[in-house]
């Protein structure tokens, strides 16, 4: 479904993806783990179309992040929650929700506000729909952007260490929700630095090691001694962030 | 009878005066806040040639004093482009581009304050750069905006009294015929001082209320 092929991209000189390809199917739910700089973020930020890519290719079903149109059909099929949450502060919970589908999918406005009401639900805020986001917690703002990017009725959402910003109780507010979404079969790829938690929901993980794909197999083989483990640089990696 | 002695038709006179400042302070404003708009979103989104273009109208206005603008206008205009126009015309556009370069840098010194952040969000989720300025940047970005805006306008209003050096019959002018004729000039320029005051300070007294109003109407801001 997302086609990731030979992804170059640099920042000046700064080699930060080289060569990466992915294929990602539906319902996967994907971890993409790495240490700071590997490129993950960067890799979201490409699928989304915020960054421009040097060479190669990205495909989400048959759209191409290259072409202009087709990018816009793209971002209404894939939605991003971000690490900074990056809510519109002028617009209270509710509209921050509804902005999108009814400016850019053309919703009703009453079909917008049901599907946010419904969605606050599941995340168990309804009764913050008329809050601003400087009147919530970190883990607050973090499951209302999860409702915005849900709001779009995403066929694959894309999280970019959304719980990097929060404390640990706020943490586990956000993961129980992301942990609900992986099990009704939303496709999900996430950017993380939960090891622990990548390891219960996810079905794959991918390894970044300086903008190269090291690692992409099955969770269980991924976490095994005879599998992920025994690439040193891997083993590496899992030890420090057990360590922690 | 000696006419040195000040004569009730004097205050109409000053009346007009005032109308003539506040009518050429109003129309300049008006299109200095349209035209400025304009070059600081230019400048803003960087549109190729135009945004260049902007920095160095507004810079260029920013930089010289209105004197010269003005008269570079009203004795430039007529010779270089065969326009012809009287004072107050000269006097109007003058200001409108003094101001428009004025405007143009708080317009994108306000942008520039929006969260980047946001932004992206707003990308992501397929909105369009028409949509993003209209519904997520220009409301946050006016309220920045709005207090030096009013601060812009006191200031253009003083400004204004420039003009009679062109000889454009506005508040000051009408001072310094008043102050030929009656050789009253400690009686005239307080009056005169004080006429400019008054505009000003209700300026900025209806500047203090939009900006409050603005604020009401984005309760976010108080929070």
């Amino acid at each position: 479904m997302i086609s990731i092929n030979n992804v170059q991209k640099s920042f000046g000189n700064t080699v930060i993806l080289d060569g990466v390809s992915l294929t990602i199917n539906k319902g996967d739910v994907v971890s993409i783990l790495g240490a700071s700089g590997s490129g993950k973020s960067t890799l979201i930020r490409c699928i989304n179309g915020l960054e421009r890519l040097n060479g190669g290719d990205i495909k989400v079903g048959e759209n191409s992040v290259k072409n202009k149109v087709e990018l816009n059909e793209i971002r209404k099929k894939v939605s991003t929650v971000f690490q900074h949450f990056n809510l519109y502060p002028h617009l209270t919970v509710l509209d921050n929700i509804t902005l999108a589908p009814i400016e850019v999918l053309g919703w009703e406005k009453s079909k917008a506000i049901a599907k946010a009401i419904e969605l606050l639900n599941l995340v168990g805020l309804q009764d913050k729909s008329d809050s601003y986001p400087s009147q919530l917690s970190g883990g607050q703002k973090q499951r209302i952007g999860i409702c915005r990017a849900l709001a779009m009725e995403p066929e694959c959402l894309l999280l970019d260490e959304v719980t990097s910003a929060l404390d640990p109780e706020m943490t586990s507010e956000v993961l129980d929700v992301l942990a609900d979404l992986a099990r009704s079969g939303t496709t999900l790829i996430f950017v993380t630095h939960e090891i622990a938690f990548a390891r219960k929901i996810s079905n794959r993980i991918v390894f970044l090691d300086e903008g190269k794909v090291r690692a992409d197999m099955e969770k269980e083989q991924f976490f095994s001694n005879d599998g992920g483990k025994q690439d040193p640089r891997i083993k590496r990696f899992l030890d420090k962030m057990d360590s922690k | 009878m000696s006419n040195n002695g000040f004569v009730p038709y004097d205050l109409i006179v000053l009346l007009k005066g005032i109308g003539v400042s506040l009518e050429v302070f109003i129309i300049s404003s008006v299109i200095g806040v349209i035209l400025g708009c304009l070059l600081g979103l230019a400048r803003h989104y960087r549109v190729t040639i135009i945004g260049s273009i902007s920095t160095f109208i507004s810079e260029f206005l920013k930089n010289s004093p209105v004197i010269v603008q003005l008269f570079l206008i009203y004795f430039g205009l007529p010779i270089f482009l065969g326009i012809d126009m009287d004072a107050r015309q000269a006097a109007t556009i003058t200001l409108s581009g003094n101001t428009a370069a004025f405007i143009s840098v708080i317009v994108v010194s306000a942008l520039a304050s929006i969260d980047k952040g946001q932004i992206e969000a707003a990308r992501v989720f397929g909105l369009s750069e028409w949509k993003i300025l209209t519904k997520i940047v220009t409301p946050q970005a006016l309220l920045v905006a709005i207090a030096p805006l009013v601060g812009l306008a006191v200031n253009q209003l003083q400004v204004t009294s420039l003009i009679s050096v062109i000889g454009v019959m506005d508040i000051t002018k009408v001072g310094q015929i008043l102050n030929q004729r009656t050789w009253q000039p400690f009686l005239v320029w307080p009056v005169i001082g004080i006429t400019y005051f008054i505009l000003s300070w209700v300026l900025s007294k209806a500047g203090l209320l939009l900006e409050n109003r603005l604020k009401k109407h984005q309760s976010w801001v108080s929070i």
